[in-house]
């Protein structure tokens, strides 16, 4: 089998249900080349030769590739399922569901199965615009999220490798946790190179990745950390969050410190997330759906059981989107929107279903996650059902809110529970969990209905003592009581002055609000007369 | 206690019928479990209406009984899946990545001697489940392949046997290894017969039992 046929085989095995457009194909089978036709088409300063230049050689590519296709046409092993356009076309297995393709040719084998799709019972939602899967084409053979053990690594490099191939299994966030532990073990110039590397990688896959500094045990690495972020934050950090893990008593420990990434932050506008540790043991992550993180007494066992000798571990595997007003402007009920939740969570078993039976080829890459004494890769991981449009202004309605939300999660956690046990009775035990949480607008910016409302805008530390914001965390902590998959809040400081008011606000925040996770950006200037807290429906 | 069917589905309403007559009730773990010992179930007729009973469950809406092909490839799959904490499959064709007791034994041995009780398999690996506070070990133990008469019977022991929602699973994908033997030695399939230490139900399940048993 020629190369190129089998690196094209190869693609849709890994994703047999779906459709690739012939620019996808050749950007997967010749991505060097495509890489540097990329960059002369998107830079500003080419000329017209290069251009025409990088015009003619991707027209090339196109046509040898094509070469490659229509022989794998010929011979139905795929098939043109559209064309789109200026003629583009695109590609499918030309398999049913449940089919499989045995293909052998001079000592090279493929086997590609397309398993059948079970019916989802959330189709009648998804045609009303209520309900979405997020990253629809890659939803039950993708992760959303995983977390890797920085410190059980010796080596950048082998750590380097493994994020890199987990890329392939995500279709979210990668997390990095105790990301400290590299200040400590790794000169700068390492670790600049290091995340540089990522840097590129997360733009070219499309993927975030989350920087996990456990405050606690940063002693003398600061003054590398400080170093390190200095010289990253003049890249641009576009799919990298920092997530800074931290009590309110680490704050007046390592006061310098802060005030020295609020320092370095603020200068460049950009943000940083802090995670109240006080208030929540297990991290945080956070990628383009929303915020993830893990049951907090699962987090225990853990850290007790598993992780010193754990490399990598599932937070999420799947998630499901549903626009809350939506919903309620067509049906109206509670009872309809407890029937929609079980569902959803249907669907989503069914979705780990099919993950389970596609992870011998997905997970074949990162089986060094998983180890194979303690098996712990999924044994944490939940689904989350996320929530858009819900926030309401009128008291009842909140109300109202609160009460679907807690009797659905009620039925949910019920259904998850006994779904277990049924598996485990017919010997095939694995885990169900749904968490609940927030979807960010990011997730999918097209098809969910308009939301007005602003993030928390101050601009001095007394601001967070205003009645408004008061009443805006009041109404968000009982939420978060309910969205045990995480949230975030999302605080624009303006007009800051002075690195030690914002190590305050922080003070302020981590000791006198329960909120976890919070987003503190570092805006250049006011956004118009924004200061409101109000959710607008 | 034996109970004898031709067919799984009529095995699997005696053996609900029976515990839910017989069975000793105590608290497990929250729940209400009645349960009889030793109980056997023969099946004498395995090949026909085998997937019955999980068609019967599937037409309960309250739950979501596995995907049948997932209930298949577990019992076949010898490569360990991270998404189980432990599957049958891997126990019996990989065992400890070490052996494949199938095909390296089992039908080797019945070719040698078709008369042989040396056809044992194991699944319990005392290594890695013999552990007090570990949450999820294998339910099936062994399986005896035994050819008679000129068929393959097997007898399966299963320490803890949830009659209603286990069985219909365990006895399809006992089935698909009896006949994965049976085709490999080309011999007509016999009986199937399971062993169970701990025949059980659950009170939460009651309900559910009488509409089965209520069905054709």
């Amino acid at each position: 089998m020629h190369e190129t046929e089998y690196q094209i085989l190869s693609l849709f095995k890994g994703a047999a249900h779906k459709e690739f457009s012939t620019d996808e194909l050749v950007k997967a089978v010749y991505p060097d080349e495509w890489s540097k036709i990329e960059q002369v088409l998107n830079s500003e300063i080419a000329d017209r030769t290069q251009v025409s230049s990088a015009k003619r050689k991707k027209a090339k590519l196109h046509r040898k590739l094509l070469y490659h296709l229509n022989k794998l046409v010929d011979e139905e092993i795929i098939e043109v399922s559209r064309v789109e356009g200026k003629g583009i076309k695109y590609f499918k297995l030309a398999l049913e569901a449940g089919e499989e393709f045995v293909i052998e040719r001079y000592k090279r084998k493929i086997i590609i199965t397309k398993p059948s799709l079970p019916a989802m019972p959330i189709e009648r939602y998804e045609q009303e615009g209520i309900v979405f899967k997020f990253q629809p084409e890659s939803w039950s053979n993708r992760l959303n999220a995983i977390l890797i053990e920085t410190k059980n690594y010796d080596y950048l490099k082998q750590l380097s490798k493994d994020i890199e191939d987990s890329f392939s299994i995500v279709n979210d966030v990668i997390a990095l946790n105790n990301f400290e532990c590299v200040f400590e073990n790794w000169r700068v110039e390492e670790i600049m190179g290091f995340l540089k590397k990522l840097l590129v990688q997360t733009r070219d896959y499309g993927k975030n990745i989350n920087l996990i500094i456990n405050m606690e045990n940063m002693n003398h690495e600061i003054k590398n950390m400080l170093a390190v972020f200095r010289e990253f934050l003049k890249l641009k950090m576009e799919n990298i969050d920092v997530i800074f893990d931290i009590k309110p008593r680490e704050l007046h420990t390592h006061f310098t410190a802060v005030k020295g990434l609020v320092q370095i932050f603020s200068k460049k506008n950009t943000h940083i997330f802090i995670k109240n540790r006080d208030l929540h043991e297990s991290p945080y992550l956070v990628g383009k759906a929303g915020t993830y993180t893990f049951n907090n007494d699962e987090w225990e066992i853990y850290k007790n059981e598993f992780k010193d000798n754990s490399l990598g571990l599932v937070c999420s595997q799947c998630s499901v989107i549903i626009d809350y007003n939506r919903f309620f402007r067509k049906f109206k009920t509670p009872k309809e929107f407890r029937y929609m939740i079980k569902q959803v969570a249907t669907a989503l078993l069914a979705a780990n279903s099919l993950q389970r039976r596609n992870s011998q080829e997905f997970l074949s890459k990162v089986s060094r996650l998983n180890n194979p004494e303690k098996r712990q890769f999924f044994l944490f991981s939940r689904n989350y059902i996320r929530f858009w449009n819900y926030v309401v202004a009128d008291p009842e309605k909140r109300e109202l809110l609160f009460e679907v939300l807690k009797s659905s999660q009620n039925l949910i956690n019920k259904f998850c529970l006994s779904q277990e046990t049924i598996y485990k009775s017919c010997g095939m035990p694995t885990r169900f969990r749904i968490a609940f949480s927030s979807v960010f607008r990011e997730a999918d910016e097209k098809l969910l209905s308009t939301q007005t409302y602003k993030d928390l805008q101050i601009r001095k530390s007394e601001d967070l003592y205003s009645e408004e914001t008061k009443d805006f965390f009041k109404a968000r902590e009982k939420l978060l009581r309910i969205f045990n998959g995480g949230d975030r809040i999302s605080i624009n400081r303006v007009n800051l002055k002075d690195a030690e008011d914002a190590c305050k606000e922080f003070t302020i925040l981590l000791n006198n609000y329960s909120i976890p996770f919070f987003r503190y950006n570092f805006s250049p200037k006011p956004m118009g007369d924004l200061k409101l807290t109000q959710f607008i429906e | 206690m034996e109970i004898t069917s031709k067919t799984a589905f009529e095995a699997w309403k005696k053996a609900l019928s029976f515990v839910l007559i017989n069975g000793e009730e105590f608290n497990d773990d929250g729940r209400i479990c009645k349960e009889v010992p030793n109980l056997s179930i023969c099946i004498l007729n395995p090949s026909k209406g085998i997937k019955e009973p999980i068609e019967e469950l599937r037409k309960f809406k309250k739950w979501v009984y596995p995907p049948i092909e997932e209930i298949r490839e577990i019992a076949l799959e010898k490569n360990s899946n991270p998404a189980y904490s432990y599957s049958y499959g891997t126990r019996i064709f990989n065992f400890q990545g070490k052996i494949d007791q199938i095909n390296d034994y089992i039908i080797p041995l019945l070719k040698n001697n078709s008369y042989s009780r040396r056809g044992v398999v194991s699944l319990w690996d005392p290594h890695s489940d013999s552990i007090t506070y570990k949450k999820d070990v294998p339910s099936l133990i062994s399986v005896d392949f035994l050819i008679r008469d000129g068929k393959l019977n097997t007898t399966y022991y299963i320490r803890s046997n949830d009659i209603f929602f286990g069985f219909p699973a365990n006895v399809y994908q006992l089935f698909i290894i009896q006949k994965y033997v049976a085709d490999q030695l080309n011999v007509p399939i016999g009986s199937l017969t399971v062993f169970s230490a701990s025949a059980h139900i659950f009170d939460d399940q009651v309900e559910s039992i009488q509409e089965v048993l209520k069905s054709d």
